[in-house]
């Protein structure tokens, strides 16, 4: 990559991280609340970016890993008064396993099968896992868990600022963690087994355990995003982790494309802040948002199947771009082939 | 979870109620299965539809006062339409791209059809289901069940549709086409044959069953906009048990998962050991059937 | 290979990176500040404060519903200091009430948190709080503003009715009127009580009785399980199936109800928690008759209640059945001849044997007026923000020609004595929580009608 696109890269970053932190400050409580929702979402869309853009694996199940998290923090902290950030630590790790769990299975699938799984343990979680009368003592039965929240050394996070620009820290750490895996040794290996896993393996690369990798992360980045916003809501019961909001989410990565990390952040301001526009500038029923999210993945995965930030991203680019690296950027573009959304 | 003391005395009133179960998933399943065996595409929007078409006939029939069969009538002629546009607009386009992307556009139908019926009709108000078949029925002998003869319908429909289109596919042209488009398109293509007619086709007549399917299914279960989607993912797992392309087994597999959802509650305070029951049934038929070097599969 | 520009980029990175964090440090600080007292004399404090919101939020967000009312809060009486301790068991305390006063002769804005989507339908209760408003708007206003109410729709969502309610918050809503946000209700009035925002009328879960901002109308749910434990010996229930609903706001009515069995001597034959989403209803049926139970007693939804009544018609079984909010019109048509003889309970006047009740007349009357789609599905939730309503501008009356402000309204409602709204007992407030709506009428369906046949029985 040329300095020149390194320039543009870091300044947007930078940029962005600046604007994220002091936008909020001149907001209202209530948009500073959706700004910390909307880098909670940013997680849950981020850990589709791992197992979808990194491995080409697909999850229709990513709230279940949110609420592995959210349920153990508010029975932890809400049941047995543990510390909020032992109980976090415990259900992100949690989260983690119950991930590999899943991927251990998906490993022998395919991904119309994965796609099935996947599904099969949202409903799981649905009917059984969260439902009253099974596991209460997870699930907190017939009532919801009320977890308070927490300071974060010695600063409260009450205030809907401090919790926001925690939830963003969060976000910002996590998005450093897979540009990581995507740029590092680990990130090249893992494109590779998104784009043929019989040339992965002949090279040598040990497929099942980068899969599982994949999965672990995912999840503990979801089981994380749950652990923040079961503090968020101080509230914690399955009507906001149910699978509708699984689907929801899959079809936002997609839209906003899976490949990219910034997406992550797109998704999720997307997701909370497209609804409330649609009820601040119309008044039309919320009904209309679902029906958006529908008809943008269908109309993307017909016309620009690699997702919208990353269409973006290339034409800024390519306006960017020296005309003589041109045949670099056709490599560039060669792993695109693949719409990112279903490698 | 406690242990009822009930049990076994129950086992022959839980069969039939099972049965009736696997009959409803049974008549979900075949749609699917069609579809599928001739495109390659599971279709998630198969509840959707059969959910949307359902409305249609709502519409028609209990908003409008026009007799059941009419609603049931324009129920399927708004499924069969329904097939049409997903195939013709957002599957053709897509021809030779991976099956998985076609399979996400299915969910973006699922979203879209079930804010769009949630829109027109309401999410949460009240609807009455279409009537068809009386609600009134029998007391099967040996059992203490009654077997309304809306639930028997429902049975046999399933058993005859899927009858009905295994004759289909073996025994006539169109079936023949399908039958060789499902195999190898390429090849089916050299024969002559209309490989996007005959998807086309497939998707029409697979979303008209899933219309049929709805209209009856409704008066059985609570009819609003999510309920039949999830009815169709139970029977997915039906189809699976059936390598979703085999209609007898398919059917087999609704009966079967109809039984094992309704077992438990002989022995089980609690709805939740069925859920698990169907969970594994999942995992088995994913890990059995769909594992590596199983009988090979056309999926892309 | 770096470039100059490179170096500038990475260099502006970073200064804007450390900039912002220590803009943002400063900010966390500002807002950390806790104020110790709050002097509720001011004429000019803003519409929310955030500061006393956080700080009561802290004690009131670990607090369990359970609190009896103990050691009364703040509400109505101006000066107090706000506590920051909240010993558990005890009432959470209130936030400071604002003294912004609407102008004269403007728009009173109240706000309401209903699942407007999702599986239950909370629609017909916002447009009966609008419908009274309606009401009171075409005939001049109180005291010459008009009221408008603004709603949100939570869609079965705790996360989205809290987002709901710092959105209806930002909008400068007064008070919260008629609110009924099921999975979300619980944490937001504990919610708005810290935020000093007052809440008439509601679903009738725990904290709404518990907390000094908020001021109810019928009975809490927990006492709808008394009543219906306590009642079942009337009915001659010997050994009943309890039937109970998968959603988490009716926890305390199934502990109730057993507890209210067990004090008369009742032993359930068992206890089923079904899901919202339980197609069929035979294996119940079937169970319920081997087990050799006498009776139903069930805590459901209208949709589920249809399937039973479904179930039980077809296995021609008929125990008797006592059930709470069955006397919804719209699902009663569903209901079919299964439900006849069904026994229920009402904190409200039951409409469909009083419509020509003067009370009950103006309800229905005014929804078929402005909202004439939503007559079939008025329930004892549309009934009980009816109620909610009247109560409001009851108090917003009394305040006269002073400035309405939250701090007025909270006095205002306390002052609330003997009110008579047509449909319940007579309501009562003051200070600290308030509970003031105990008693039930029995009634019974009968060919398809329901009947009242009792007078008040109270709890």
């Amino acid at each position: 990559m040329t300095s020149d696109l390194r320039l543009v890269r870091w300044t947007a970053v930078g940029v962005g991280v600046a604007l994220g932190v002091l936008i909020p400050a001149l907001l209202s409580d209530f948009l500073r609340t959706l700004a910390a929702d909307a880098a909670i979402a940013g997680l849950i869309v981020l850990s589709l970016v791992v197992l979808t853009g990194l491995v080409g694996q697909i999850s229709f199940c990513q709230y279940s890993f949110a609420a592995i998290g959210a349920f153990t923090v508010g029975s932890l902290v809400a049941g047995h008064h543990w510390d909020f950030w032992l109980a976090l630590v415990v259900g992100v790790v949690f989260a983690a396993v119950v991930g590999v769990l899943v991927g251990f299975v998906a490993l022998r699938l395919s991904g119309l099968f994965l796609a099935i799984l996947t599904i099969g343990v949202a409903l799981f979680f649905d009917r059984f896992v969260l439902a009253a009368g099974n596991w209460n003592s997870f699930s907190g039965g017939l009532s919801s868990w009320r977890p308070g929240r927490p300071s974060f050394f010695g600063i409260g996070l009450h205030g809907e600022y401090a919790f926001y620009l925690f939830a963003f820290g969060v976000l910002l750490a996590a998005c450093l963690l897979v540009w990581n895996l995507r740029t590092g040794k680990t990130g090249r290996v893992l494109r590779a087994v998104r784009e043929s896993e019989v040339a992965a393996s002949t090279v040598g690369l040990n497929l099942t355990a980068w899969k599982l990798t994949a999965f672990g992360i995912s999840a503990a980045l979801a089981g994380l995003a749950g652990a923040l916003a079961a503090v968020r809501v101080g509230s914690v019961s399955p009507g906001s982790y149910d699978f509708l909001h699984s689907i929801s989410i899959a079809a936002i990565a997609i839209v906003a494309g899976a490949g990219s990390i910034a997406s992550a952040a797109a998704g999720g301001i997307f997701l909370i802040f497209g609804r409330e526009a649609l009820i601040d500038w119309t008044s039309l029923s919320t009904q209309w948002f679902d029906l958006i999210i529908g008809a943008g993945l269908i109309f993307q995965l017909v016309y620009a199947p690699d997702g919208a930030v990353v269409d973006i991203e290339r034409r800024v680019m390519r306006r960017l771009r020296p005309p003589k690296h041109l045949p670099r950027e056709a490599e560039q573009r060669a792993p695109d082939k693949v719409p990112a959304a279903v490698g | 979870m406690t242990i009822a003391a009930a049990g076994i005395s129950l086992l022959p009133g839980l069969t039939v109620i099972g049965i009736v179960l696997g009959g409803i998933y049974a008549l979900a399943a075949i749609g699917l299965v069609l579809i599928y065996r001739v495109s390659g595409v599971l279709n998630f929007a198969h509840g959707a539809v059969a959910m949307f078409s359902t409305f249609i006939a709502y519409q028609v029939s209990v908003q409008s006062g026009l007799p059941g069969w009419i609603g049931l009538l324009a129920a399927i002629a708004a499924g069969i339409a329904m097939g049409f546009v997903i195939e013709r607009f957002t599957m053709r386009p897509l021809t030779g791209k991976p099956v998985l992307t076609k399979v996400v556009i299915t969910i973006g139908w699922l979203i879209v059809l079930q804010a769009a019926a949630a829109l027109i009709w309401k999410a949460n108000a009240y609807h009455r289901a279409v009537k068809l078949v009386s609600k009134s029925g029998f007391r099967l002998t040996g059992t203490s069940v009654v077997v309304g003869y809306d639930q028997l319908t429902t049975v046999l429909v399933a058993l005859g549709l899927a009858l009905a289109t295994a004759a289909v596919l073996k025994y006539t042209t169109l079936g023949a086409s399908m039958r060789a488009v499902a195999d190898d398109p390429e090849a089916a293509r050299l024969w002559g044959i209309s490989v996007n007619r005959v998807t086309a086709a497939s998707w029409m007549v697979g979303s008209g069953m899933a219309a049929i399917a709805g209209v009856l299914i409704t008066p059985l279960i609570n009819f609003d906009t999510f309920s039949l989607t999830l009815v169709v993912i139970d029977a997915f797992v039906a189809a699976l048990i059936g390598r979703l392309t085999s209609l007898p087994f398919a059917v087999l597999g609704a009966f079967i998962l109809g039984l094992v959802q309704t077992y438990p509650t002989a022995f089980f305070n609690n709805s939740g050991m069925h859920e698990v029951a169907t969970f594994a049934l999942l995992l088995v038929a994913l890990a059995v059937l769909f594992r590596p070097g199983a009988r090979k599969l056309r999926v892309a | 290979m770096t470039s100059v520009r490179e170096r500038i980029a990475i260099v502006f990175m970073t200064v804007s990176v450390i900039a912002t964090l220590a803009l943002g440090g400063a900010v966390i600080h500002e807002l950390n500040r806790k104020p110790t007292t709050v002097a509720a004399n001011g004429t000019s404090a803003a519409a929310t404060s955030p500061e006393a919101g956080a700080a009561a939020d802290q004690s009131a967000s670990g607090q369990a519903a359970a609190g009896t009312a103990g050691s009364a809060g703040a509400a109505g009486s101006a000066g107090q200091t706000v506590s920051h301790g909240g010993s558990a068991g005890s009432a959470a305390p209130a936030g400071q009430l604002s003294n912004t006063a609407v102008a004269s002769g403007g728009v009173i804005t109240v706000g309401g948190v209903y699942d407007e989507t999702g599986p239950f339908d909370a629609t017909v209760e916002r447009d009966t709080v609008k419908a009274y408003f309606n009401k009171v708007n075409d005939a001049g206003g109180v005291n010459g503003h008009k009221l408008q109410l603004l709603d949100c729709d939570s869609g079965y969502d705790p996360s989205r009715a809290h987002q709901c309610t710092q959105r209806l918050l930002s909008q400068g809503v007064l008070a919260m009127v008629g609110p009924l946000s099921v999975s979300g209700e619980e944490p937001e009035t504990q919610f708005l009580n810290s935020q000093g925002v007052p809440m008439i009328g509601g679903l009738g879960v725990p904290s709404e009785f518990n907390v000094p901002l908020s001021w109810q109308v019928t009975a809490s749910l927990t006492r709808y399980g008394t009543a219906m434990g306590t009642h079942a010996k009337d009915l001659g229930i010997k050994a009943p199936e309890v039937l109970i609903i998968n959603a988490n706001f009716i926890a305390p009515v199934k502990d109730a109800i057993l507890a209210g069995l067990h004090a008369q001597g009742i032993k359930e034959k068992g206890v089923d928690i079904v899901d919202a989403t339980k197609p069929d209803y035979t294996d119940i049926a079937l169970k319920t008759s081997s087990e050799g139970a006498d009776s139903i007693i069930a805590g459901l939804d209208p949709f589920s209640y249809a399937r039973l009544f479904q179930a039980l018609d077809r296995q021609n079984f008929h125990p008797k059945l006592l059930g709470l909010g069955l006397d919804k019109a719209s699902a009663n048509k569903s209901y079919g001849a299964a439900a006849n003889n069904a026994e229920s309970l009402t904190p409200l006047l039951e409409p469909w044997d009083h419509h020509n009740d003067p009370g009950v007349a103006d309800y229905e009357g005014t929804v078929r007026k402005y909202f004439p789609n939503q007559v079939a599905a008025l329930d004892v939730y549309s009934e009980g923000d009816w109620v909610a309503a009247e109560l409001f501008v009851e108090a917003v009356k009394r305040i006269g020609n002073a400035p309405v402000t939250r701090q007025s309204l909270a006095t205002a409602l306390n002052a609330v004595s003997n009110f008579n709204s047509g449909l319940t007992v007579p309501l009562s407030y003051g200070a600290g929580p308030h509970d003031p709506n105990h008693c039930f009428q029995w009634i019974k369906n009968q060919g398809g009608n329901w009947s009242t046949y009792s007078g008040w029985n109270c709890f």
